[in-house]
């Protein structure tokens, strides 16, 4: 896909600003892959870190910890799940991860960036960069189609339109014969297929998935997440998942598991199994 | 009721919850309530100030019957509609001995009155008290500033009489007179003519004439012969003249009408039934009349018709009603005007219906989507359709519980501020035209509020049904929606099209993010978006469409009240007094202004009316066309061939159109000239002409068989010449010439310099009326002069000098004011009389204009009001929107974008629906008004176009930009998190 964008700057060499801006993202993307190859072959990465982080909401009587002094990181294109009961903290803490929520103490470096001490709109970017979302209610824009709402956080970033690239991801999602339709036109597992294309469309280093099998039925869950492993293992991106059900966390590379806010487990599936 | 109770507590919880936008539609409701009451106790408040206005002026009498007997008078009295009578009796004028000036006032005019005259006639004391019997007299405060010795208690000897006039015939004219030659007249002023050798009764309120050469005095006892004591001295009642020659004085006398006395009659009416009075009046009378005398009515020429058609002949001084008195009840003779004021009031409370209506209707419009939700839970266990519907009404109706009273209270506090702050404009407009101008009496009216219990109920009813009205279709929408489309939303944003939506794939291959959001946002998003275009375009619509509407009534009122041919302009009305007389008195005074160190500035007035002709041949197709319509207007079978003769084919010189002349000094006319971009340097006898002229049914007076009055109709018709710049035309005079005994035309010959309009004529004047305005240079003057008879040069007009003084107490003003008139008038007056040229219909229009202009902006206040809550309640729908696309990446700056892109879009919409509907009002509007006024340029209020235009752009931007900024307390996720209720 990089090489298709290369090309076509290539063939318009007076292209428009536009155009030169996107180049520049484009060789900068290209530039920080050439460095990651290069750390990689000097041993694994680590892709986020956590440090330290509580989230409390309320005060005085009403005080409630929802994260309590969490501390983890994780690899480059590890596949991470965190389980817990209801109230445990999962969601606050992917929301933290996502630069959606911020921690009341603690710092969250994401490619050794501190994500918190960005401003408003230098977060936003860096969401539409590097962090794709699933939410548990897919969360997408009522207004646009299956295309519109895919390519949103791509076009966010001012970058043209990658039809083919479109086509596939719609296409592998099963969306094909409904592309033109609106979010309330379809299934809540198609509407949550569309969410994880929006996700996986504009390639983000870090895939955060919120319970995204939480309103389907088990053959529909399971579909969903066959795509976000897929494209773990595909592209080589770093996915954490909340989920609750034990079998589904049992498919990562490790899991956490959170209690009252805390860590109350952190090891690799292997050493479980 | 009971099983309401439920939704009625959701509804309550849902009103508290949405505190922002419950407070907006009770402001809706509370703005309509208010505006209601100030439509209807605002327009009795304002009708009952001019009413005691003219009651001020002219007194509380709607009709006054001249010169009726007993037979006459118990028939009037007995209209139906005639609720009071009051009898005047004239009788007559005695010497008045303690005159303090006799040679101008030496007689008191005397009055008998019954008792309610001295109300109606607003008879005010001075001191004393007001006559009891029939040997008890009040006289007029005039006499006492004259320098009468007299007090109250005094006796005075009565012994009255008529006064008539007897002119003599010139030297050997009887002879010519007996011979069949027509006698000579003799003119008084103010076109009172008598004839050589006639005896005349003197009308009320005549000046003292002493005998001369030309006319004698004659008295004649009434036999009314006594003494009487002074009672009381009055302030000068508003028919009494500075020139008179008696000053005013009643007497008591009784209300019943002795067998062969004539009296007159005074009237008052029940407004609130429809009264043809004067043609009843008429009626009576001429079913009283004899041939003879009915053949002297007839000759007059005034007719009226009655109910049945039949034309009677009446005369205008012998009835008179007082029209403004009875126009302020609507039912004055000028129909046109009562409809104006009856369109008026319907078309304000029509207007601020729409207007709350929309908003009404808006806010739950724009809520549907929140308010469907929890509706479909509630339908998901079980609420039925009616139950829904409650929730709507429950709304609007809890809320109009608490709007009404405050909106009343409101509403009369609003009246009450708006009329103390309008108090002193009103009071120098009523000022201005009131009788005060003319007899320096104060004129302070208190301002009441008028709550008629009657109107309260109107607008508790008229609210009712509008918040009925408005929530009436939400009602039912929310009601039909299941639960299952309420959860899902299905009908908020656009799902009914079951393949989807095409893409904006240009857009997208572009990268314009912000225009495809933007774009799909308001094509797909039903409600609010709707709710938006919807609330902008009432916006536009009610401004515009009240603002057209106001200008119409103005222009209607202004062209039907403005009499006035010519109201002059700054170059003269900066000047404090203006002096006027003619030939050496004229002279005299001019020439001590000119020369005196008091004089501070002057400016001359030189000004012809009427006197000249342009030939009919020389106007164009249209203006002869126009002319043949309006005199159709009074003969439905036709115009009748001496008619047509005289004006549309005319034979004489005076038969062709008149045209006026303002004559200006050579350097005004090249700098009017020059203004209006015309060369006349070249040019011989040059004319400037005014390029507009107004054709109206009043400046035709038709009766007889086959004559009706038309409705009034006015065409304003622009450069009417047939001619082209430096053309050659000649004005036509008509001249008594003594040889042949015979009046023969003169040509003038002059040259067409081209048209002048308003702006390059205003700083000169208004120029209004049917003839042609004329500007000449006082060179163009003086060679038609020469056309006129006699070896010197003549004046060809009038003149008059405005002029400033530099001191408050000047000799060259107490000199001027020597020089009186034969009606003993000074030829000094206020050149501030010629801005009260205004008559009460004028001073309606302005305040007909301020009570529209504060009416415009109220309206513009309740759709800017609704606008707001749009833009509010779309922001509200999309909070989960816009959280989603923040978490999505989305910058403040993208985001502000594609709100400015979307307004954008939104307001272009806006604009094609505001312009169609617009301009169908304004056509059908336009169609009403010309069928009721005839055809006129009705004036499209441009300003105001751009004026909303603007508003609207700046009110959508800033309302965007205050309703979506961030919100700093709220992180993200919890606004992705929000459930709006």
């Amino acid at each position: 896909m990089i090489l298709c964008y290369s090309d076509k700057c290539r063939k318009d060499a007076a292209g428009t600003a536009e155009e030169k801006r996107h180049r520049n993202r484009q060789k900068e993307t290209s530039d920080g892959r050439q460095r990651d190859k290069k750390q990689k072959g000097k041993g694994k990465m680590e892709i986020l870190k956590c440090e330290d982080i509580s989230k409390i909401y309320g005060a005085g009587e009403t005080e409630v910890r929802a994260l309590d002094h969490v501390s983890f990181t994780v690899e480059k294109g590890e596949f991470v799940s965190i389980i817990g009961p209801s109230g445990s903290g999962k969601s606050t803490l992917l929301h933290i991860l996502g630069g959606v929520d911020r921690p009341t103490e603690g710092k969250v470096f994401i490619d050794g960036t501190d994500i918190h001490s960005l401003n408003e709109d230098k977060l936003a970017i860096f969401r539409r960069r590097q962090i794709g979302l699933v939410y548990q209610f897919y969360n997408l824009m009522p207004v646009l189609n299956v295309d519109e709402n895919i390519a949103l956080p791509h076009l966010l970033d001012g970058r043209p339109l990658d039809q083919e690239r479109l086509d596939s991801v719609v296409e592998h999602l099963g969306l094909s014969d409904r592309r033109r339709n609106l979010p309330n036109q379809l299934s809540g597992g198609q509407q949550q297929r569309v969410s994880i294309g929006r996700a996986l469309y504009s390639h983000p280093a870090i895939l955060l998935a919120d319970e995204p099998t939480g309103n389907l039925d088990r053959k529909t869950g399971e579909e969903i997440v066959g795509l976000l492993k897929e494209s773990n293992r595909k592209n080589s991106q770093t996915l954490i998942l909340i989920t609750h059900d034990e079998g589904l966390a049992m498919q990562a590379d490790r899991v956490i598991g959170l209690e009252d806010g805390r860590i109350i487990r952190n090891e690799k599936v292997r050493n479980i199994v | 009721m009971k099983n309401k109770k439920i939704i009625f507590k959701v509804t309550a919880t849902y009103m508290k919850k949405n505190r922002m936008r419950t407070i907006i539609t009770f402001l809706g409701i509370l703005v309509m309530v208010i505006m209601m009451t100030a439509v209807f106790v605002g327009k009795d408040t304002v009708m009952e100030f001019l009413k005691r206005a003219v009651e001020a002026d002219q007194g509380k009498w709607h009709y006054q019957v001249y010169d009726v007997d007993k037979a006459v008078a118990d028939e009037i009295a007995a209209l139906d509609y005639v609720e009071e009578t009051g009898v005047s009796r004239p009788l007559g004028y005695t010497v008045f001995e303690k005159s303090g000036n006799p040679e101008w006032t030496p007689y008191l005019e005397i009055k008998g009155y019954s008792e309610e005259l001295f109300d109606w006639m607003n008879i005010d004391l001075v001191e004393g008290r007001f006559p009891e019997n029939e040997n008890e007299i009040l006289i007029s405060e005039r006499a006492l500033r004259d320098g009468a010795d007299i007090r109250v208690g005094d006796s005075i000897a009565i012994d009255t009489f008529e006064r008539y006039i007897h002119v003599f015939y010139k030297e050997g004219e009887e002879e010519q007179v007996a011979a069949g030659a027509e006698p000579g007249t003799l003119v008084f002023g103010s076109g009172f003519h008598i004839s050589h050798g006639e005896t005349v009764k003197l009308p009320d309120h005549f000046p003292y004439l002493s005998d001369n050469a030309d006319f004698e005095a004659i008295h004649r006892s009434t036999g009314l012969k006594k003494t009487v004591t002074v009672s009381g001295i009055m302030k000068a009642p508003y028919y009494e003249a500075n020139g008179q020659g008696g000053y005013m004085a009643l007497m008591r006398s009784g209300n019943a009408v002795a067998e062969g006395e004539k009296v007159n009659l005074v009237l008052k009416v029940d407004p609130d039934i429809t009264v043809r009075g004067i043609e009843d009046i008429a009626k009576i009378i001429d079913e009283h009349r004899t041939e003879a005398e009915r053949a002297e009515a007839e000759a007059l020429g005034s007719y009226c018709v009655a109910g049945d058609g039949e034309h009677i002949p009446f005369d205008p001084q012998q009835i008179v009603q007082n029209n403004m008195l009875l126009t302020f009840a609507a039912k004055g003779s000028d129909m046109n005007f009562n409809k104006l004021m009856i369109f008026a009031q319907v078309f304000f409370i029509v207007l601020i219906t729409a207007a709350a209506l929309i908003l009404i209707y808006n806010v739950f419009s724009i809520s549907y989507t929140e308010r469907s939700r929890y509706l479909g839970m509630l339908s998901s266990v079980g609420a039925t359709k009616k139950q829904k519907k409650w929730s709507v009404y429950y709304e609007v109706f809890s809320l109009l519980i608490f709007a009404l009273p405050l909106g009343i209270v409101l509403g009369l506090l609003l009246i009450k501020g708006a009329m103390a702050l309008l108090y002193p404009h009103f009071a120098s407009l009523i000022e201005m035209i009131s009788a005060n101008v003319v007899t320096g009496k104060s004129c302070e009216i208190p301002c009441e509020l008028i709550v008629n219990p009657l109107n309260i109920i109107f607008i508790l009813l008229f609210s009712a049904t509008a918040v009925w009205m408005s929530a009436w279709i939400p009602a039912l929408k929310i009601s039909r929606i299941g639960p299952v489309e309420s959860i899902r939303s299905t009908d908020s944003i656009t799902g009914g099209r079951k393949k989807g939506y095409r893409t904006f794939s240009r857009l997208m291959k572009k990268g314009r993010t912000k225009q495809l959001l933007a774009a799909a946002s308001v094509s797909r998003n039903r409600h609010t978006t709707k709710g938006i275009v919807r609330s902008i375009t009432a916006f536009i619509v009610l401004t515009l469409v009240t603002a057209f509407t106001v200008r119409s009534i103005t222009d209607v009122l202004k062209s039907k009240v403005q009499r006035n041919e010519f109201i002059p302009g700054e170059a003269f009305t900066d000047y404090q007094y203006v002096f006027f007389r003619a030939g050496e008195d004229y002279a005299s005074g001019i020439r001590d202004i000119m020369d005196s160190e008091e004089t501070e500035g002057y400016k001359e007035l030189y000004y012809s009316m009427f006197d000249y002709n342009i030939c009919l041949d020389d106007y164009t197709d249209e203006y002869r066309e126009k002319l043949g319509t309006m005199i159709g207007k009074y003969f439905p079978g036709g115009a009748p061939a001496n008619i047509i003769l005289r004006y549309l084919e005319p034979e004489y010189a005076s038969d062709h159109p008149e045209v006026n002349l303002l004559i200006l000094t050579e350097g005004d006319f090249e700098k009017l000239a020059k203004k209006a971009g015309r060369d006349t340097a070249e040019l011989e006898h040059p004319v400037l002409a005014y390029d507009t002229l107004e054709l109206s049914t009043d400046d035709f007076r038709f009766g007889g068989e086959g004559t009706v009055k038309p409705d009034y109709s006015m065409y304003r018709l622009e450069k009417v010449l047939d001619l082209k710049e430096g053309d050659t035309f000649t004005l036509l005079d008509e001249q008594y010439v003594p040889e042949t005994e015979a009046l023969e035309t003169v040509e003038i010959p002059v040259s067409f310099g081209g048209y002048v309009n308003r702006e390059d004529a205003e700083e000169f004047g208004e120029f209004h009326g049917k003839a042609q305005w004329l500007f000449v240079s006082e060179q163009t003057a003086a060679y038609m002069g020469s056309f006129l008879p006699g070896e010197e040069q003549e004046e060809i007009g009038f003149r008059c000098m405005f002029f400033s003084v530099n001191t408050n107490d000047s000799d060259l003003l107490r000199r001027l004011a020597q020089i009186r008139d034969e009606y003993g008038d000074s030829a000094v007056t206020s050149a501030s009389i010629l801005d009260g040229y205004m008559s009460f219909k004028e001073a309606i229009t302005s305040i007909v204009g301020i009570v529209a202009v504060c009416f415009t902006i109220l309206i513009a206040l309740i759709c800017l009001l609704n606008l707001y809550n749009s833009v509010m309640g779309r922001r509200y729908a999309r909070q989960r929107e816009l959280s989603v696309l923040r978490s999505m990446g989305i910058t403040k700056k993208q985001k502000t974008g594609m709100l400015m892109l979307e307004n954008t879009r939104l307001l272009a919409r806006a604009y094609v629906y505001s312009a169609l509907i617009t301009t169908a009002f304004v056509v059908c509007l336009h169609r009403l008004l010309d069928s009721w006024f005839g055809k006129m340029n009705f004036t499209l209020p441009l300003w105001m176009i751009v004026l909303s235009v603007l508003a609207s752009c700046a009110g959508l931007g800033l309302f965007t930009l205050a309703g979506y900024g961030d919100s700093k307390k709220m992180q993200l996720i919890d606004e992705v998190r929000t459930e709006m209720v």
